[in-house]
């Protein structure tokens, strides 16, 4: 049978064809998509991930659609298959209320037990190695860029930093996240958030999140950003350790990788326009870490009083 | 008529059963969603997460248990029975319309269900002394709060020059209510005093609601139960209780009435002496006219004086017809031995039990 009729089979659709070989199909129930999965781990784990972050919350991840015995997946051709429904109409990052609620209910269960991984998960811990970058910028210094310089100093005080801010946290775990935490994958159905979620293994940690505010920040503005981390803190708590890892990651220079591989120095205009891509990345960075300490710093003061 | 509003409020939950309403009509608590795929109700409650897993659980359970005469829950296309959209739940049922031709009957089938239900859920319970102490102390103590309550609005309308006529016509009954209060009591005291004598009591899963409204017959004219979100286990009087306190206050409802009904229930789960006590008990526990004094005190400006005397006078009247029913049951012969008639025990949950 081929995968057509077996959808239409386990699933009770009619009509089904494809509007986007292999990913996109169309099916009396409107379009859906199809997402393959070599392992199981994996996509026990993203079903976990969907299903416990839309407890409660008004924006709604894909979430795997049950065969009509009630699977989450259909085994077809060597591999696992799974339908999910399909929009295309970007939410944008006007309603900051649904993103926070929406980051929020995923930190929250990323952190139930339930969604520890399983043996045989592969899960990317990110670890920061200033060693690596020293040595990518060894053939810039002796060029001596201020920009260069200046921010290989700022970024080992912002490790020694990073550090004290883990070494304050005793008991907290990391969140276990989706590698891709993205606005381009929030998208609108009626007037709720629809995230669209990936099918890579996990990351451990904060870095997602981190990439998201940065992915804010570009798109809105500081005051956005603050009110976004607000949003979060109502559906999430980062008033805690939680909220000290999270600022652990963000004072981690990890931008300097990306501002290094700006870098080219094959010709001297690609050496300039390089350079001007450097300073702009870790600028954009700076603002983040600075806007985020300073959500912090007021949220402090707010609970002090 | 379906507002684009109607559409976007409803639109996320019936997002989740892949449903486009062409039209939505307010049915009391029910919304009914017609569309190319059909014609279903969609209930909202306030649900706690445990209540939800416990409703579903209650649903599924009774379908196990071979009682299949309950409106059943559309699963979402996620494998969900209910819908969560921030301090709401939703749950999607097929649409009943309403057959008049069965209104007649409704009661008898009403009961004969509910007496099903008991039959299949009964379970004899390992006697525990805390939950006994626990269950007569807590019903006694709120009694005793209420009985206080009533007797200091008593105390203030005798001081008044002019009594309203609403405190006059309360007056002119204080005696009897009180009457009925201390009854209820006494019955309550000899049902802890035959738990803790006998060692046992028994349980069952309660409806909860038990109404008329919350039967509904098919087009084939099969009824269903439904509204089982405050389904508890507890003792048999608990639903019995709750639909003849309700049936009373219908003009129309006579003993005989009510004694036939409780015959009927009876075929499936004979009533031990402390069960016909405890449902005296309940029964006789004058709670809606004290429902109707606390009425009077909270928002005696949004009702007129007639409309307040009205009320108090109708549920006075429905208490007599109780306090009528309540002695036809002492006087009614003994239940059948227990060992030939009760039904096969099944038990729902080991959680949570409780009188």
């Amino acid at each position: 049978m081929d995968l057509i009729n077996t959808l239409e089979n386990e699933y009770e659709l009619y009509g089904v064809r494809w509007k986007e070989r292999p990913h996109v199909i169309l099916t009396d129930f409107g379009e859906k998509r199809l997402r393959y999965w070599k392992e199981e781990e994996c996509l026990k784990w993203h079903v976990k991930w969907r299903d416990e972050s839309s407890k409660g919350s008004g924006a709604v991840p894909d979430r795997m659609i049950r065969t009509r015995s009630g699977d989450h997946a259909i085994y077809y051709g060597k591999q696992w298959i799974t339908l999910h429904d399909y929009a295309d109409t970007p939410f944008g990052c006007d309603e900051v209320e649904r993103w926070g609620q929406f980051i929020g209910s995923l930190l929250s269960a990323s952190l139930k037990a339930q969604l520890e991984p399983g043996h045989d998960m592969k899960i990317e811990v990110p670890v920061f190695n200033i060693e690596n970058a020293l040595h990518v910028t060894q053939k810039y210094m002796e060029g001596n860029f201020r920009c260069i310089t200046s921010s290989i100093y700022e970024a080992k005080q912002r490790i020694q930093f990073s550090e004290a801010l883990k070494s304050k946290v005793r008991r907290s775990r990391l969140p276990i996240l989706e590698k891709e935490l993205s606005i381009k994958n929030g998208q609108r159905i009626f007037h709720f958030l629809f995230y669209q979620g990936g099918d890579a293994w996990p990351v451990k940690g904060y870095m997602p999140v981190r990439s998201f505010l940065l992915e804010w920040l570009e798109h809105t503005s500081t005051a956005s950003l603050k009110l976004l981390l607000t949003e979060v803190n109502k559906h999430f708590s980062l008033e805690g350790e939680q909220g000290l890892l999270l600022l652990a990651e963000i004072v981690t220079p990890w931008e300097l990788y990306d501002c290094l591989n700006q870098l080219d120095n094959s010709s001297l205009e690609r050496m300039v326009e390089g350079l001007k891509k450097y300073e702009e990345l870790w600028g954009l960075n700076r603002t983040l870490l600075k806007t985020v300490t300073e959500w912090f710093d007021e949220n402090r003061r707010k609970v002090a009083l | 008529m379906t507002t684009e509003k109607d559409t976007l409020n409803y639109g996320p939950v019936l997002f989740h059963y892949d449903l486009f309403p062409e039209k939505l009509e307010q049915h009391g608590k029910v919304k009914k969603v017609i569309t190319k795929r059909g014609t279903f109700a969609l209930k909202e409650a306030e649900m706690t997460e445990d209540e939800r897993n416990w409703f579903t659980h209650v649903i599924q359970r009774l379908s196990e248990i071979g009682f299949h005469q309950v409106v059943p829950l559309y699963p979402t296309k996620f494998g969900d029975y209910t819908v969560q959209l921030g301090s709401k739940t939703f749950y999607l049922m097929p649409w009943f319309a309403s057959d008049e031709r069965n209104e007649k009957a409704k009661d008898e089938v009403l009961l004969d269900y509910i007496g099903k239900v008991h039959a299949l859920t009964l379970k004899e319970q390992d006697f525990s002394n805390e939950v006994v102490e626990h269950s007569y102390q807590y019903l006694m103590n709120r009694w005793e709060n209420r009985q206080y309550e009533m007797e200091r609005f008593t105390e203030e309308a005798e001081q008044k020059t002019y009594m309203s006529p609403f405190e006059l016509t309360y007056l002119s009954h204080f005696h009897q209510i009180m009457r009925m209060t201390e009854e209820a009591k006494r019955r309550l005291k000899d049902w802890y005093d035959t738990c803790q004598r006998e060692r046992r009591y028994r349980s069952v899963l309660c409806h909860g609601k038990v109404s008329r409204n919350h039967l509904i017959f098919n087009p084939t004219g099969e009824g269903h139960l439904l509204n089982f979100e405050k389904a508890v286990l507890d003792t048999p009087a608990r639903d019995l209780a709750v639909y003849f306190r309700r049936v009373a206050h219908q003009r129309e409802w006579a003993v005989e009435e009510g004694m036939l009904l409780l015959d009927l229930y009876e075929k499936h789960v004979p009533l031990l002496n402390e069960e016909r006590g405890l449902l005296i008990s309940y029964l006789s526990y004058p709670e809606p006219v004290f429902n109707a004094v606390d009425l009077y005190c909270s928002k005696r400006n949004d009702y007129s004086q007639i409309e307040m005397v009205h009320r108090l006078e109708s549920r006075i009247s429905a208490m007599k017809k109780i306090r009528d029913f309540c002695n036809a049951i002492m006087q009614a012969p003994p239940p059948a031995p227990l060992d030939n008639a009760v039904p096969t025990k099944i038990h729902i949950n080991d959680e949570g039990d409780h009188i």
